[in-house]
C-alpha cells in the first residue's frame, strides 16, 4: 500500500513519557499514592483525548498523513529465510539431511528467498521514483511559483530609473522624462 | 472532584467502548485507505490510553477506600496493605473484565507501535480484530459487570474483604501473568483473520507473529505455573495440579499454543501445514474465550470460579459469533490453504510434526469433553457424571509418555525423510544412554525409595484398568526415567553436534564453539533448552507416582515419622496482625539418623472479614530428592493438641527448577539477534538506504550460505 502522507507512527515520544512520569511520581511523593494514581489517570485520560483528536483530524483531512510500506517486514522474510538456509546447513552438516533432500529444499527456500529480494527491488524502485516525482512535483511548484512572481513585476510594467514611472514593457522611453529606459535583460538581471 | 469519581470511571469506560468500535470501522474500512489506516491508529492508541484512565480510577478507588464503589466494598477492606488493594483490582468479576480489556488494550497498543509501517496490507485488518475484541470486552464489562456501580444503600463503614485464599503472593502475580497469555493469543489470532482476509496466505503472517506467540505462550506457561504454586501452597490438599475445570481451562490454550509452535516450523520451511496452523492459532484464542466462559459462567463448579452470573452467554455468543466467521474465511480460503505438498515418508520430521499436532489437539478434546462432562452428560443422557483427578490421572499418563517419547526423537529426524543410516547415528547414543539410565534406576531406585515398578490401585467408583493400562500403571516410573534419560541424551548431543560443526569451521575450542552455535541458532537450541526444562517437569510428574502421606496428633512432645522423617511437635503460638489471627504449630524435624533438617510451621489463618473461612497455611521443607509438606487441619488453644496431616512428595522440586529452565530456553528463543539490534538502530523506518544495506547484507550472507 503505497499514499502520500505520513507519520503514522504517533507512538509517544520518550519526551512524552517523561513529562508523564514526572508529575506522577512527584504527585505520589508530595501527596501520596492515591494521588498519584489520579495523576496518572489524568495524563491518559489527556493522552487520549489527544490521539483521538489526531484521528479525527486525519479523517476529516486537516491533517496531512504520510504512510509507505518500509521494507522492514521484507527485511524480516530476509532474515528469517537466511536462518533457514543456515539450519538447513546444520542439519546437512549434522547428517540428518540427505544431499538431494538438501539441494531441494535449499533451492526452494532460495526461489523464495528471491521472489521476497525482487519484491523488495521492486518496493524500493516505486519508493524511489515516488520521491523523484515528489521533488519534481513541488520544485516544478516553486519554479512555476517564482517565475509567475518575476512576470509579475517583470511582464506588467517597467521602472524609469530617472523618475520612477512606471512605463509599458515594451517601452524604450520614459513617457514622463523622456530619458532612454535600459533594456528588459538588464533589467530582469538587475532583479535577479 | 471525589464526587465525581464514580461517574467518571463509567464514563471512561463508556469512551473507551465508543473509542474501540470507533477504532474498529475506522481499521475494517481501511484497506486501501492510508488515511483511515492512519487514524485508526491513533485511535487504538487513543482507546488503550482511555481504558488505562478507567483503571487508574478503580485503583484509586481501591487506595482511597471508596465504598461508594460496589466493587471496592466487595473486594477489599480497610486492613488490607496497598498490594492486595491493587490485586483486588482483578480479584473479583467484574475487576477482572475491565483489567482483562486493559491488557489487551494496551497490548494492541504496543502490537500497532510495533507495526509501524509494516505489513500495511494486513494492518487493517489486525487492528479490527484487535479492537473487536475490545470492544466486546467494554459492551460486556458496562453492561453485565461494570464495577463503577454505587452501592445502592449507600457506603457500608468497612468494605467484605478479599477472600482470604486469594490473598497470597502467587495471586497478586499468577492471575497478571495468565491474563498476559491469554490476550497475547489474541494477537497471533488478528494476524491469522488478517491472512484470511487479504487472502496473503504465504508465510508473512507467520513471520509476522513468531515472537508474539512464544511471548503468549511464556506468559500461558507462567501463569499456569504461579498457579499450581498458588494451588500447592494455599489450598492445602498436597498436590498442585487437581484437573479442576478452571485449572484446565488455562491449560486448554497452553496445548494448542505449544502445538502450533511446531508446527509453523513446518510450514516455514515447506509450502505445508497451512490450514494447521491457522486452524491451531484460531482454535487457541477460541479456548482462551471458552475459558474465560467456564470461569464465569457457573455452568462447571470450581473452587477457582468466580460466583455463578449470567456473564456466560455473552461469551458463548462471541465464540459463536468467532467460530462461525474463521470457519467462513476458511472456506472462502480453501483452495490457497489447501496443501499442494504430502508427506513423502513416515521417517521425516513433517511426520512427527504430524503427528504431534493430532496427538496434542487429540489431548486437549479429551480433556475439554471431561472437564465439560457434566454439562454434556446433563444435556446427552440427563444425568449429571463428573469425573474426578483419578480419571485424569489415568489416562493422562500414556498420553504424557507418548508427548515425552515424540519430544526425544523429534530432533533425530531430518525433512523429507531420513534415511537408515541418519537413524541409526542419530539414535545410538541416546539409546545407549537412555538403557543405562534404566539400569541404573532398576538397581539404585529402591534403595533411594523410588521404585522403578509401583502397584496400581483402583480408587473411587473407577471401573478397573484394562489390561495393558494396568501394566502400563505398573511400568511408570521406569518408562518414564528411560524416556526422559533418552531426551536427555538427544539434547546433549544435539549441542555436541553443534559445537562440532562450528569447531570445524571456526577452529575453536569446544566452549566457543558451543556459544557461536546457541548465538547462531538461538531458536533451535532455545527450544532444546525449552525440552530440557520439560523433561524436568515431566520427571517431577512422575514423583506423584511414590507420594506418602499420614496423618497425626500431637501434643507438644511427640513425634511423628513417615517415610525418612521424623517431626516432633515443639510448641503452638497465636500471632496477631491488622487483618488476621494466626494459630501456628512448630515442629522440628530430624531425619532417621537424627540429623536436624529444619523446622516447619504450619498454621491457620482467620481473617476477621472472613472468620467463617480460615485458611490452611502449608509449611514446605523443600529438597531436592522430595518436599515435606504439613498442613495443620486444627489446634486446640487449651490443650495444645494439634491434628496434622504430613504428606512426602518426592521430586516436586524439579517441576520448579524445570521450569526455569523453560523460561530461560523460551527467553534464548526470543533474544533478537545482535546483528538485527545493529541493523534496527542504523535503519530508520525511511531511510531507503539502510534497507538497500541490509539487503545487500542479506544477499551477501546467502551467497555465504550457500
Amino acid at each position: 500500500m503505497q499514499a502520500s502522507g505520513s507519520s503514522t507512527s504517533g507512538w509517544p515520544k520518550l519526551w512524552l513519557v517523561m513529562i508523564g512520569i514526572v508529575p506522577a511520581l512527584g504527585a505520589v511523593m508530595v501527596y501520596g499514592l492515591p494521588t498519584g494514581i489520579i495523576v496518572v489517570g489524568a495524563i491518559f485520560l489527556l493522552l487520549g483525548i489527544w490521539n483521538l483528536w489526531v484521528s479525527l483530524q486525519i479523517v476529516a483531512g486537516d491533517r496531512s498523513v504520510t504512510l509507505r510500506e518500509d521494507s522492514m517486514a521484507f527485511s524480516d522474510e530476509k532474515r528469517f529465510l537466511l536462518r533457514t538456509l543456515e539450519d538447513l546447513e546444520y542439519e546437512r552438516t549434522t547428517g540428518k539431511i540427505d544431499d538431494d533432500d538438501y539441494e531441494e529444499l535449499r533451492e526452494q527456500i532460495r526461489n523464495r528467498a528471491q521472489r521476497v529480494l525482487s519484491e523488495d527491488e521492486t518496493e524500493l524502485r516505486n519508493r524511489a521514483e515516488q520521491l523523484v516525482e515528489d521533488y519534481l512535483r513541488t520544485h516544478e511548484k516553486v519554479s512555476t511559483a517564482g517565475s509567475k512572481s518575476a512576470s509579475s513585476t517583470t511582464t506588467k510594467t517597467r521602472q524609469c530609473p530617472s523618475c520612477t514611472t512606471e512605463n509599458d514593457l515594451d517601452a524604450s522611453f520614459c513617457k514622463r522624462c523622456g530619458k532612454k529606459l535600459p533594456s528588459a535583460l538588464s533589467n530582469k538581471a538587475r532583479e535577479s | 472532584m471525589w464526587h465525581t469519581i464514580p461517574a467518571l470511571g463509567t464514563g471512561l469506560l463508556t469512551a473507551s467502548l465508543v473509542a474501540s468500535g470507533f477504532t474498529f470501522f475506522l481499521a475494517a474500512l481501511a484497506s486501501s485507505r492510508p488515511r483511515l489506516l492512519a487514524a485508526a491508529r491513533r485511535a487504538a492508541y487513543g482507546t488503550a490510553a482511555w481504558t488505562t484512565a478507567a483503571v487508574a480510577i478503580l485503583a484509586y478507588g481501591f487506595v482511597t477506600h471508596d465504598f461508594r464503589l460496589s466493587y471496592v466494598s466487595r473486594y477489599s477492606d480497610r486492613s488490607m496493605s496497598v498490594g492486595y488493594l491493587i490485586s483486588a483490582l482483578w480479584g473479583g468479576q467484574d475487576g477482572s473484565l475491565l483489567w482483562w480489556m486493559f491488557l489487551l488494550a494496551a497490548y494492541s497498543a504496543v502490537c500497532v507501535a510495533w507495526l509501524r509501517n509494516r505489513y500495511l496490507a494486513l494492518q487493517p485488518y489486525v487492528i479490527a480484530a484487535l479492537m473487536g475484541t475490545v470492544a466486546f470486552f467494554g459492551l460486556v464489562t458496562l453492561v453485565a459487570a461494570d464495577p463503577f456501580t454505587l452501592n445502592l444503600a449507600g457506603p457500608p463503614v468497612d468494605g467484605q474483604g478479599l477472600n482470604p485464599l486469594l490473598q497470597n503472593i502467587n495471586m497478586v502475580i499468577h492471575p497478571p501473568a495468565l491474563y498476559l497469555g491469554f490476550v497475547g493469543c489474541t494477537i497471533p489470532y488478528a494476524f491469522a483473520m488478517a491472512a484470511l482476509v487479504s487472502g496473503r496466505l504465504d508465510n508473512e503472517w507467520l513471520i509476522a507473529i513468531r515472537k508474539w506467540m512464544l511471548v503468549a505462550w511464556l506468559f500461558l506457561t507462567l501463569g499456569n505455573v504461579l498457579g499450581m504454586i498458588w494451588a500447592y501452597v494455599e489450598l492445602g490438599w498436597g498436590g498442585y495440579w487437581g484437573w479442576d475445570p478452571v485449572e484446565n481451562a488455562s491449560l486448554f490454550p497452553w496445548i494448542t499454543a505449544t502445538a502450533y509452535i511446531h508446527s509453523a516450523m513446518v510450514q516455514e520451511r515447506r509450502p505445508m501445514f497451512k490450514l494447521w496452523n491457522i486452524s491451531l492459532v484460531s482454535i487457541t484464542f477460541f479456548l482462551t474465550i471458552f475459558g474465560t466462559f467456564l470461569t464465569r459462567s457457573g455452568v462447571i463448579a470450581s473452587v477457582h470460579a468466580f460466583a455463578e452470573s449470567d456473564l456466560g452467554i455473552y461469551f458463548l455468543y462471541f465464540l459463536g459469533l468467532l467460530i462461525s466467521t474463521t470457519i467462513g474465511l476458511i472456506v472462502w480460503r480453501w483452495s490457497p490453504l489447501r496443501s499442494n505438498t504430502s508427506i513423502e515418508s513416515v521417517v521425516s520430521r513433517e511426520a512427527v510434526f504430524f503427528s504431534l499436532n493430532w496427538v496434542l489437539i487429540g489431548t486437549t478434546t479429551f480433556v475439554l469433553v471431561a472437564t465439560t462432562l457434566p454439562v454434556l452428560s446433563n444435556a446427552l443422557v440427563g444425568r449429571t457424571i463428573t469425573v474426578g483427578p483419578e480419571f485424569y490421572n489415568r489416562w493422562m499418563t500414556p498420553i504424557g509418555l507418548v508427548i515425552l517419547a515424540i519430544m526425544g526423537a523429534t530432533p533425530l529426524f531430518g525433512w523429507r525423510k531420513t534415511n537408515a543410516h541418519a537413524v541409526r547415528r542419530g539414535f545410538i547414543f541416546p539409546a545407549t544412554i537412555a538403557v543405562l539410565g534404566l539400569l541404573l534406576h532398576l538397581v539404585f531406585g529402591p534403595s533411594l525409595g523410588l521404585p522403578p515398578f509401583v502397584s496400581v490401585t483402583t480408587e473411587g467408583d473407577l471401573e478397573p484398568l484394562p489390561g495393558v493400562l494396568q501394566y502400563l500403571g505398573k511400568i511408570v516410573p521406569v518408562v518414564t526415567v528411560t524416556l526422559a534419560t533418552f531426551n536427555v541424551a538427544v539434547i546433549v548431543q544435539e549441542f555436541w553436534r553443534g559445537a562440532k560443526a562450528q569447531r570445524s569451521v571456526r577452529k575453536t575450542h569446544l566452549l566457543s564453539a558451543l556459544f557461536h552455535a546457541v548465538s547462531r541458532a538461538r531458536r533451535r537450541y532455545g527450544g532444546y533448552i525449552a525440552h530440557l526444562g520439560l523433561v524436568l517437569v515431566f520427571v517431577g510428574f512422575l514423583g506423584q507416582t511414590w507420594n506418602a502421606s499420614g496423618q497425626a496428633s500431637l501434643v507438644p512432645g511427640e513425634t511423628f515419622s513417615i517415610e525418612n522423617y521424623v517431626l516432633r511437635y515443639e510448641r503452638s503460638r497465636v500471632e496477631r496482625d491488622r487483618a488476621k489471627d494466626m494459630y501456628i504449630a512448630d515442629l522440628s524435624v530430624t531425619d532417621r539418623t537424627g540429623a536436624y533438617r529444619g523446622t516447619v510451621s504450619p498454621a491457620k489463618y482467620v481473617y476477621r472479614s472472613h472468620r467463617d473461612q480460615p485458611t490452611s497455611e502449608v509449611d514446605v521443607l523443600p529438597s531436592v530428592r522430595d518436599d515435606l509438606y504439613v498442613v495443620l487441619g486444627s489446634l486446640s488453644l487449651e490443650s495444645h493438641r494439634a491434628a496434622i496431616q504430613v504428606y512426602v512428595n518426592p521430586l516436586v522440586s524439579f517441576i520448579w527448577i524445570g521450569v526455569i529452565i523453560v523460561v530461560l530456553g523460551t527467553g534464548i528463543c526470543l533474544w533478537p539477534h545482535a546483528s538485527m539490534s545493529r541493523q534496527r538502530k542504523t535503519q530508520r523506518p525511511d531511510d531507503g538506504n539502510g534497507e538497500r544495506k541490509a539487503a545487500l547484507d542479506v544477499e551477501r550472507k546467502d551467497a555465504h550460505a550457500s
